[in-house]
């Protein structure tokens, strides 16, 4: 692949950043975003927060624990993915191939952009200062020959960074970086590593490509690539991303919950969530899977696959239902999660029986009002009292195409 | 603390090219002069877009939401500036 040029662009404490940045008492001061559940933990905390050593994933007790000043916020998803889709917006003046990361995280290939603005670093300024103009908010650029290095750069000067990492560079930066600061490494690889005396990525650059395949397996020869500093991974625009797998839908409890009727209703509710997407965008799927999380965090999915593909959420609630009945439950439930995989385009099939022409007029027409005037408008009786708090975003959230979550 | 009120407001607002800026707003029969746009974002609740302004009298913080296809305007909440 002929020489490229890419950049990372992470926002600074997003959420934290925004709350500050929308109510003027917060700038300057400790304060850490919640979720709106009861069980909720810290999803991001202002760098004046992080000081005092308080960091996302962190409960509550120990933020205030460890920071009792600290001020915490409810966060406000659409606020959050209102503001992803804006700065995309920034993003794309510059350059078409932007791919989303994450809510607070995106790739630009710049590539064939630098003729037309001049250099990968005045691009970064200028999207630094459109950002800071626009939303009042900051956030680091890191710009390298592939998106391995860019994520790196953007880390070495947070906050408000701007880094470059030449091609040039890349062997002496290496040099001594641990391999835990590698994007895709994580603590099992990093101490496996540790056992084969790999700390650096150097040393991994070094190591015998064999050795790694005989203890990562196919994914020794990526990370002895990763350790040169090596990767042809392209920057995926949000046209181009492949469709989804499958679509499904999780939610924590306020609190944990042994009665088979209320799970029952949240079931319903989870799959009409999956149901609606799953239609919205034009699929019907053939296993419907249910994840149910214990009181003790003990996590399991169990799945069903069906002779027909199946797109109505009463279908997926059967389904998921079943499941459920086919299993004694140990303990109160705290999470449960329904997703719809094996994944086809809906062809159109009318169905053939009256009942089922019937179902699905009725579940067309719920759809009909549930969009035109939001999610929910139009239920069922029993979901009056529907969960309702505003889950974390999820990783694979987007601001466009099938990963375009609602909360 | 956060006080969430959803009531129709009337409100004084420049529209230009690059949006809309909320100017004053009357609450409880008092003139509130915005003396900062803090944040604005947008929500689509079904087919309904609602644009969202969070504002500053220099004292407390409001959440002003204007409906474009109706013309209209809610005050959904009041925050003491001081946490």
């Amino acid at each position: 692949m002929s020489e490229r040029t890419i950049m990372h662009l992470d926002m600074d404490a997003y959420f934290a950043s925004v709350e500050q940045q929308c109510n003027p008492a917060l700038r300057g001061k400790p304060i850490a975003v919640i979720g709106s559940g009861a069980r909720t933990i810290i999803t991001t905390s202002s760098y004046e927060a992080r000081v005092w050593g308080v960091k996302t994933g962190m409960t509550v007790y120990e933020a205030r624990r460890r920071c009792p000043h600290i001020i915490l916020v409810e966060g406000n998803n659409t606020k959050y993915t209102d503001t992803c889709a804006e700065l995309v917006s920034v993003y794309r003046c510059f350059t078409p191939l932007v791919e989303v990361y994450s809510v607070d995280e995106a790739f630009l290939d710049l590539t064939g952009s630098l003729q037309l603005f001049g250099s990968a670093a005045s691009i970064a300024r200028h999207i630094k200062q459109s950002v800071r103009k626009q939303f009042g908010l900051t956030c680091s650029a890191g710009i390298a020959p592939n998106k391995l290095l860019a994520k790196l750069a953007s880390d070495l000067h947070k906050p408000d960074g701007l880094a470059e990492i030449t091609p040039e560079a890349v062997p002496g930066f290496l040099d001594n970086l641990p391999v835990s600061k590698l994007c895709g490494i994580g603590k099992k690889v990093e101490l496996k590593l540790a056992t084969l005396g790999i700390h650096t990525c150097a040393e991994l650059g070094r190591a015998d490509p064999m050795l790694l395949r005989h203890h990562f397996g196919i994914i020794g020869e990526v990370l002895h690539r990763m350790g040169r500093g090596e990767d042809e991974s392209p920057v995926v625009p949000l046209e181009s991303e492949p469709e989804a797998k499958s679509i499904g839908h999780s939610m924590t409890f306020s609190a944990d919950i042994y009665q088979r009727d209320i799970l029952d209703a949240y079931l319903l509710q989870l799959s009409e969530m999956v149901g609606r997407r799953v239609r919205r965008e034009g699929f019907c799927g053939r296993t419907v899977s249910l994840t149910v999380r214990y009181a003790d965090f003990t996590t399991f999915t169990k799945q069903h696959s069906l002779h027909n593909c199946i797109q109505e959420s009463l279908d997926i609630f059967r389904a998921a239902q079943e499941i459920l009945s086919s299993f004694r439950l140990q303990q109160a439930v705290r999470l449960l999660g329904v997703s719809l995989s094996g994944l086809s385009k809906d062809t159109g099939q009318i169905p053939l029986f009256p009942e089922q022409q019937r179902s699905q007029v009725i579940t067309r027409a719920m759809d009909e009002v549930n969009s035109r005037f939001g999610d929910f408008s139009l239920t069922w009786g029993s979901l009056l009292k529907r969960y309702n708090h505003a889950g974390v975003i999820s990783p694979a959230w987007r601001p466009e195409g099938t990963h375009k979550i609602s909360f | 603390m956060v006080v969430y009120l959803n009531e129709p407001v009337q409100v004084g607002a420049v529209f230009r090219q690059a949006g809309v800026v909320p100017r004053w707003f009357f609450y409880h029969g008092r003139k509130i002069k915005v003396q900062e746009v803090t944040y604005c974002w947008k929500e689509n609740i079904g087919q309904t877009l609602f644009h969202h302004f969070s504002v500053s009298d220099g004292i407390n913080l409001y959440e002003l939401v204007f409906q474009p296809e109706r013309l209209h305007w809610k005050l959904e909440a009041i925050e003491d500036a001081a946490p």
